[in-house]
């Protein structure tokens, strides 16, 4: 009662005896002409250098991208000195430490060629200068913490004792 | 294997215990009861002895450890004397204000207490072992018994007293026997079978017999027996008698005239002493020699043949006195010594004969000091001086000579230890950490000075001095060297009790020690003379400061002549000075606050505190030592002071003094007064030109004991914290931390975070200090306490510990302390072995891994390779 519903009989365009008409608004190009593949241009090399330099930029400022999120963060984790905290904070500091010593040459150096050498030291620049407000969220919270020995108490153990040049024997009687 | 079995190991693997042989063994405490004066036995091993320190001491003589067991301090108290009672097992003291107290004689505790009993004018007599009859307040005879006072007879000049079983007869000089039961109900006044007894005819009285000069009165059955005496008589019971005609002794039955036993001495009688009570003994005197006569089995049996008599010689005895216990008898005799007692005991089965040396010093002028170094100690201090400045070779060579030596030298001295355990008293290693001291001190009694090891309290040396220079003035010490002021001379002593020189001066007034320098103040003229020049002469002028009862007077020191500088004459009287320690060591310049800033600290060395009385009120002055500027004042209010009770000690930037008030309260206080500088200033300064300004603090303390002295302790560097030792009149030693005794807790206003950090464990201000078990030094021993009692501190090596000893002429109490607990020493519970066994577990499992490793290493290499 339903066979042709569940097994409908499918036939191809050719095999009709009458062209069946094609859905309103469908266009059939592909039979009539034959387009070409559209393909990667070929770029010039200014348009290469430019992209480049977008990328070298983009690597330069993507420190400072994430100073607002470890500001937030140093914030709610307060000033207490504890494990994990310290932790946190010494990550803070030490990543952008390690970062330009380790990363400044090796993030730039696919990117460098003869015509953009002065413009990707600019930006290993501000690559440098972004892991330093970077590292500077850091030191920050050691100084909210009181880790950062800057007041004159924390050199108490260096001063000196007050010390009278004289000595004198009491005795009592 | 069971799972109880599981159980069982695990609780024998967590169990441990201590030796209570090997706890306690931090401090010590010599008491030192005085000579004795009357002493009576209590057992073999036991005596109880009235001693010239006003002390009742139970002494325990053991072979080689005759030791207090107990002893009671009874200076307060114008004891006359003391009494036994027949069993031992309690001693009755009375004494002149007319108190009367029982004891017992295992423990010492006080049992009785008869306040105001009245004078006792007679020996009393014990009933029933805790009730005690005495002839008192005049004329009355009194039976003391539980706090009861029962009046038995009024009217009394004298009278005598024995028991029988379960009656006691008092018969007094009027010839009236009174009859007391055992529930302390009098029959009164009696007459004997019709008789009239003559008071001064009675001889002896003993076991409910009376024995006059004519007849013997049996006052049970009432009955007489005629008998005439003519020579020395006594009784033994109330069926046996003694007479003693020349040399010889007789016991006879009374009722008869054949004695049961005789026995003629070769000398001639002159005394015969038997028990109070029922004697089983006589103890015979000749001139020379003491006859125990054992009498037990006599008494019981009535034969004769089992009697015995032991013979001792008394030698130059001064004193001597008989007592028995069971079937043991003693006879003991003072020696020559004061602090000896001769202890000559015997039984049927054996005789002994030992003399008992008793602990006593009278000590002046103590002082702690370091113990000697041995060359293996300065040899090693000069290498390590020196390492410095030679070739890393030869250092290097030389390090390994020395810990070679050092080792083969343990080895053999371990060795000798083990193969002659008789020598371990020679045998010490020397002391770890400089934790050992000697307590110095010189003894007036005999004319020595003696050194006490601080660790042990054993003698270390004493040294006799051969001439007198009149009374000592002051002992001080320098360098490794001891000195010993006299009146007319010096005595100088090396650390190892050796006189190094003595010498002959004029009238010496006193003595004092400033910038390595020691001298000698003469008394009639403004001279000093030098006995040590220090090797720096960095200090050309040294100042010295003279603290009198009225003045206090400030000099300087030029050519062995005192220049008068400065004079101060406070408004009241003097009541106690002080001078900043010169020894203390402070490591921190001030207090770091919360906010960052520095609490600077007033550290001036040469600060010179004056407690005076001025009209009713304490006040406290400090004057600058060389300037004699008047550096700051604090006045108390007016209150009802004993100023006799004021203590004061110093160190650091912080004056403490404690004192005892009368009213309004009685009350201890303690006033802490914490000094700081507004001006500090780095660089070293001269008095004369100083531009500190003093910011001072001040808190008043209560404390629930009466204090009697204070100290500070303090350490090598001065880094760890301070406390102050308190001795109590009790008789204890308190650590109170100076945390504790801060003059900036805050009492004004509720405590916040800021300033729990503006000092080291601030807290909110309290008054009163707490009482802490943990505090109290001498935990296991009471101190006994005057007023001249020294407490005496040294550092040690180890930054966290002092050694603190306590001395007087009562006792002498050493132990060692740790204000900052003992960071920098393993704790004894550290598991070294547990701590090797780790190390090796984990070397093996590096030694079993490392081939796994090593192939897993290569294997990862050939893998990649393919790849």
């Amino acid at each position: 009662m339903h066979s042709e519903i569940s097994n409908p009989d499918v036939l191809s365009p050719k095999a009709c005896k009458k062209p069946l008409s094609l859905p309103p608004g469908f266009v059939d190009t592909a039979s009539k002409k034959k387009v070409a593949p559209i393909g990667p241009k070929k770029q010039s090399a200014a348009q290469v250098d430019d992209l480049k330099m977008k990328k070298a930029w983009e690597i330069a400022v993507a420190p400072a991208k994430g100073i607002p999120m470890n500001l937030f963060m140093s914030y709610m984790t307060g000033n207490s000195l504890q494990i994990i905290p310290i932790m946190m904070t010494f990550s803070l500091f030490w990543n952008p430490v390690k970062a330009i010593f380790t990363e400044t040459n090796a993030a730039f150096t696919n990117l460098w060629t003869e015509k953009n050498a002065s413009n990707i030291i600019l930006a290993k620049v501000a690559f440098v200068i972004c892991q330093i407000a970077a590292m500077s969220v850091g030191l920050y919270k050691f100084y909210k913490m009181g880790l950062l020995p800057t007041a004159e108490s924390d050199w108490l153990a260096w001063k000196a004792p007050m010390r009278i040049v004289e000595m004198c024997a009491v005795v009592v009687q | 294997m069971k799972p109880w079995s599981f159980f069982l190991w695990y609780l024998c693997s967590v169990v441990s215990a201590t030796f209570m042989e090997d706890a306690f063994v931090r401090d010590w405490l010599k008491p030192l009861v005085g000579s004795v004066e009357k002493f009576d036995i209590l057992s073999p091993l036991s005596i109880v002895a009235w001693t010239d320190l006003s002390q009742l001491v139970k002494l325990n003589v053991e072979e080689n450890n005759t030791h207090v067991d107990w002893r009671v301090d009874l200076s307060q108290k114008p004891i006359v004397d003391y009494k036994l009672s027949p069993n031992n097992q309690f001693l009755v003291s009375y004494d002149s204000n007319g108190d009367v107290d029982l004891w017992e004689t295992s423990t010492g505790s006080l049992i009785q207490h008869h306040k105001n009993a009245g004078l006792v004018e007679k020996n009393p007599g014990f009933l029933y072992e805790t009730g005690i009859i005495t002839l008192s307040g005049g004329d009355l005879v009194l039976l003391l018994n539980n706090g009861d006072r029962k009046l038995i007879a009024p009217g009394v000049k004298d009278f005598r007293f024995c028991q029988q079983t379960d009656l006691a007869y008092i018969v007094t000089n009027h010839g009236d026997v009174f009859t007391v039961s055992a529930d302390g109900s009098t029959i009164s006044p009696s007459t004997v079978g019709g008789h009239d007894i003559k008071y001064l005819e009675i001889i002896d009285m003993k076991d409910g017999v009376i024995a006059t000069t004519s007849e013997f009165i049996k006052l049970e059955s009432e009955t007489t027996i005629a008998h005439s005496f003519h020579e020395k008589v006594g009784l033994l019971s109330n069926g046996y008698f003694y007479t003693a005609i020349g040399s010889k002794l007789e016991i006879v039955k009374i009722g008869s005239d054949v004695p049961v036993f005789t026995h003629s001495f070769e000398e001639d009688i002159k005394n015969v002493e038997t028990k109070d009570s029922v004697a089983a003994f006589v103890a015979v005197y000749t001139a020379t020699d003491v006859h125990i006569v054992v009498l037990n089995d006599l008494l019981i049996t009535g034969v004769s043949d089992a009697v015995n008599i032991q013979t001792h010689s008394l030698n130059k005895a001064v004193k001597s006195t008989i007592s028995c216990n069971d079937h043991i008898w003693f006879v003991e005799a003072h020696t020559t010594s004061p602090t000896a007692i001769r202890l000559a005991s015997s039984s049927q089965d054996y005789t002994d004969d030992k003399t008992i040396i008793l602990d006593h010093y009278s000590g002046r002028s103590f002082l702690l000091v370091d113990k000697p170094q041995s060359e293996g100690s300065k040899i090693l201090f000069h290498s390590v001086l020196n390492a410095g400045d030679q070739f890393v070779l030869t250092s290097w060579l030389l390090r390994i000579k020395r810990h070679l030596s050092e080792l083969g030298a343990y080895l053999s001295s371990f060795a000798t230890h083990s193969v002659s355990p008789a020598t371990s008293e020679t045998f010490s290693r020397e002391s770890q950490f400089g934790l050992g001291k000697l307590l110095a001190f010189y003894d007036t009694q005999i004319n020595s000075v003696i050194a006490l090891e601080s660790e042990s309290g054993k003698v270390s040396w004493t040294t006799s001095l051969q001439r007198g220079f009149g009374d000592l003035i002051t002992a001080i010490d320098s360098n490794d060297v001891l000195y010993f002021v006299f009146e007319s001379g010096v005595v100088k002593f090396d650390l190892n009790g050796k006189i190094l020189k003595e010498e002959t001066l004029p009238l010496v007034r006193s003595a004092f020690k400033v910038n390595g320098n020691v001298f000698v103040r003469f008394a009639n003229s403004k001279n000093v003379k030098v006995l040590e020049l220090s090797k720096d002469s960095s200090q050309p002028i040294n100042y010295l400061v003279e603290a009198g009862k009225q003045s206090i007077t400030g000099f300087e020191v030029k050519d062995e002549h005192l220049m008068q500088t400065w004079s101060h004459i406070p408004k009241g009287r003097i009541i106690t000075s002080l001078s900043m320690p010169s020894y203390h060591q402070s490591a921190s310049a001030g207090i770091a606050r919360s906010d960052k800033t520095i609490l600077y600290k007033y550290l001036n060395r040469n600060l010179v505190a004056v407690l005076t009385e001025v009209k009713n009120q304490l006040v406290l002055e400090l004057l600058d030592g060389i300037t004699g500027s008047q550096v700051f004042i604090q006045k108390h209010d007016v209150a009802n002071i004993d100023y006799t009770t004021i203590s004061l000690t110093m160190a650091d930037n912080w004056i403490v003094y404690s004192y005892y008030v009368s009213e309004p309260y009685w009350e201890q206080r303690i006033t802490v007064v914490d000094l700081f500088d507004e001006n500090h200033s780095a660089v070293a300064q001269s008095a004369f030109n100083s531009t500190s300004a003093i910011q001072a603090s001040s808190k008043t303390f209560i404390y629930s004991e009466r204090i009697v002295s204070l100290t500070s302790t303090y350490s090598k560097h001065g880094i760890t914290l301070k406390s102050i030792i308190a001795l109590t009149a009790n008789g204890r030693a308190v650590e109170l931390p100076k945390f504790i005794l801060n003059s900036r807790r805050i009492d004004d206003r509720e405590i916040k975070q800021n300033d729990l950090l503006d000092d080291f464990r601030m807290l909110a201000y309290d008054p009163v200090i707490p009482k802490v078990g943990a505090q109290v030094l001498n935990h296991v021993d009471k101190i006994l306490v005057t007023r001249d009692t020294k407490v005496l501190v040294k550092d040690t090596e180890l930054e966290s510990t002092s050694v603190v000893c306590v001395a007087n002429d009562f006792n002498i109490f050493c132990s060692t302390i740790q204000p900052s607990l003992s960071y920098d020493v393993l704790s004894s519970k550290f598991d070294k072995f547990k701590l090797l066994v780790t190390m090796a577990i984990l070397l093996v499992a590096y030694l079993i891994t490392k081939p796994f490793v090593a192939s897993k290493k290569l294997n990862s290499q050939w893998i990649e390779d393919d790849i």
